[in-house]
């Protein structure tokens, strides 16, 4: 990573600097590409007659922003600490059992330190497998149903930009709605007008990753949280025969206890998650356009008495439009607001006499290009300008004061998958 | 210039020029357009016998590709391409294998029990010429029913 210290006056330097390392990464980039491609390492290992399969995932990206940090110390030049890293296996006995897991390494700045993790894990049973319907179960570790990106956030190829739209698929406390320890129950029923797909989650979800302790409890939080009782997490998707529309429903209810220790500063006992999604999604030739609308009701209580709550809004509508074989451009405003009855935090702000409203909200423009330069292998540059700080960690900016209202991100990434 | 394309069939003005094949072991000769769907979504696993299915596909830009997928499946290749990405990395399915060629295609649909695929049929007719490969051609039919062909 390059950290130049970007005091006034020295925006030139900081543009050289700033140029020179990009080229170095492009030249980075490049060798990589051309390795690839002189490799026969270019699609899916199948073993056992495709009963077994590998894939995975090498992504780097380079953020640069003005003002506030993103995925590193990216507002004094570049960081390139914005790494995501995968491996999968599966292996299918039959068509009513499948074993699958992947192992994720992912860094993006003081959100996420890059140290390996099982990403998922879990045995799949079948019980009814026809081509009319189909029922199962999952037990193990797996992706949360959320939304339509939630599955596959991490990886690269799947997202519709570099990043997810935060409001809805946060990732400074992302921890929360990734994934779970349980059980998943599945349905499929598929009619000639089109397909019903539901997954019923009970599942354990921690949240003792630092992103969401540093949010709920504070940024030296040291304590623990504990589950109530299992999170219940239910998600319903509607495909239309022509794959034209996919709509649906997703909704999570997860309730912690926090267990503190010595230093946790008025910590609260519990809390409560709960949010709902409204997703759906039109896809042609050349356009895929995709909304989601959210809430989110949060709950904090200290020794039975409720100490916060509200519901915070959130909402994204994107285009993505495939002008050229291999080409794909992006636009995207997304919105937040961490309570709705207080959009822009005029009331936070006149509560507490160093709040800040604006850390209440954001809203983001986002225009972006996707260029896949080989099947396995895609480029993207994305542009973002945002106001308000709702979605930026604490642990990446540490002091609120230091804050900007008004800021702007420009990102680059390089993606290999296989 | 921002054109919309037509909100109909994914074919637009293609015609038709591949085929779904399988093994000569398989005992279907047609199938309705969504188990075709579901086959190539990669999430119906088996046939009506119960024996799993194998399926092998051609590159996302290969020309058979596209016509098969537009104009048989009505779907568009990279809607494709994002359901198996979305199977492969949640861990919930698996993607098809791909093959290189369509000669490719015929020799594995030919020589690996119970698999499905497709082919020009410009390419399957110089096979049948030849007579060297053994491969059954799988019809859509017009109408499906959920309940034609429950295991």
């Amino acid at each position: 990573m390059l950290v130049t210290h970007n005091p006034k006056g020295v925006c030139i330097a900081l543009n050289l600097t700033s140029a020179i390392s990009i080229w170095a990464w492009l030249k980075q980039g490049l060798a990589i590409i051309t390795l690839f491609s002189y490799s026969t390492f270019s699609s899916a290992l199948d073993f056992a007659e495709g009963k077994g399969q590998i894939h995975g995932f090498i992504t780097q990206g380079l953020v640069t922003s003005k003002h506030n940090n993103f995925y590193g110390d990216s507002s004094h030049g570049i960081s390139l600490d914005f790494r995501e890293v995968g491996i999968n296996g599966s292996y299918r006995f039959n068509t009513n059992l499948l074993v699958s897991a992947q192992t994720l390494s992912r860094r993006a700045g003081e959100m996420d330190d890059g140290s390996l993790a099982l990403d998922y894990g879990f045995v799949d049973l079948r019980a009814i497998n026809t081509d009319a319907t189909t029922l199962g179960f999952r037990l193990g570790r797996m992706k949360n149903p959320y939304g339509l990106y939630g599955e596959t956030r991490d990886v690269a190829t799947t997202r519709p930009g570099i990043i997810v739209p935060q409001p809805i698929y946060f990732d400074r406390s992302r921890k929360f709605a990734l994934s779970g320890d349980g059980v998943h129950l599945y349905h499929r029923i598929q009619t000639n007008n089109g397909s019903l797909n539901t997954t019923l989650a009970l599942v354990d979800l921690p949240i003792n990753d630092r992103g969401s302790k540093s949010l709920f409890i504070g940024p030296n939080a040291q304590g623990k949280f504990d589950q109530d009782s299992l999170s219940k997490a239910l998600r319903i998707l509607y495909e239309t025969d022509d794959t034209r529309w996919r709509g649906g429903l997703s909704y999570i209810s997860a309730s912690q206890r926090y267990h503190p220790i010595a230093g946790d500063i008025n910590p609260p006992s519990g809390s409560l998650i709960e949010p709902w999604i409204v997703s759906l999604q039109y896809s042609n030739e050349q356009w895929t356009l995709t909304g989601e609308y959210s809430q989110r009701n949060t709950e904090f209580t200290r020794n039975q008495r409720l100490i916060a709550d509200y519901i915070a809004e959130s909402w994204y509508v994107q285009s993505q439009y495939r002008f050229a074989p291999k080409w794909e451009l992006l636009l995207r405003y997304d919105a937040t607001a961490m309570d709705r009855s207080d959009a822009k935090g005029k009331r936070f702000a006149a509560s507490t006499p160093s709040a800040i409203p604006f850390t209440r909200y954001a809203q983001d423009w986002v225009a972006g290009v996707r260029y896949d330069v080989t099947p396995e292998f895609m480029l993207r540059a994305e542009l973002h300008s945002i106001e308000g700080t709702e979605w930026v960690s604490p642990l990446e900016n540490p002091v609120s004061s230091d804050l900007n209202k008004h800021w702007n991100m420009f990102m680059l990434m390089g993606s290999y998958y296989f | 210039m921002i054109v919309f394309a037509p909100l109909g069939s994914a074919g637009g003005n293609l015609t038709p020029t591949s085929v779904i094949i399988a093994n000569a072991n398989v005992i279907e000769t047609s199938v309705s357009l969504y188990q075709a769907k579901s086959f190539f979504g990669m999430k119906q696993l088996q046939w009506s016998n119960g024996k799993s299915v194998r399926v092998f596909v051609l590159a996302d830009h290969h020309l058979t590709h596209i016509n098969f997928c537009k104009t048989i499946l009505n779907v568009f290749p990279y809607q494709l391409r994002v359901a198996w990405d979305r199977l492969v990395f949640s861990g919930t399915g698996q993607s098809p294998t791909q093959v290189n060629s369509e000669d490719e295609m015929l020799s594995r649909i030919a020589n690996t029990p119970n698999a499905i695929g497709y082919v020009s049929v410009q390419k399957l007719l110089e096979y049948e010429q030849k007579k060297t490969i053994k491969v059954n051609v799988i019809e859509i039919r017009e109408v499906g029913h959920a309940s034609d062909s429950q295991s």
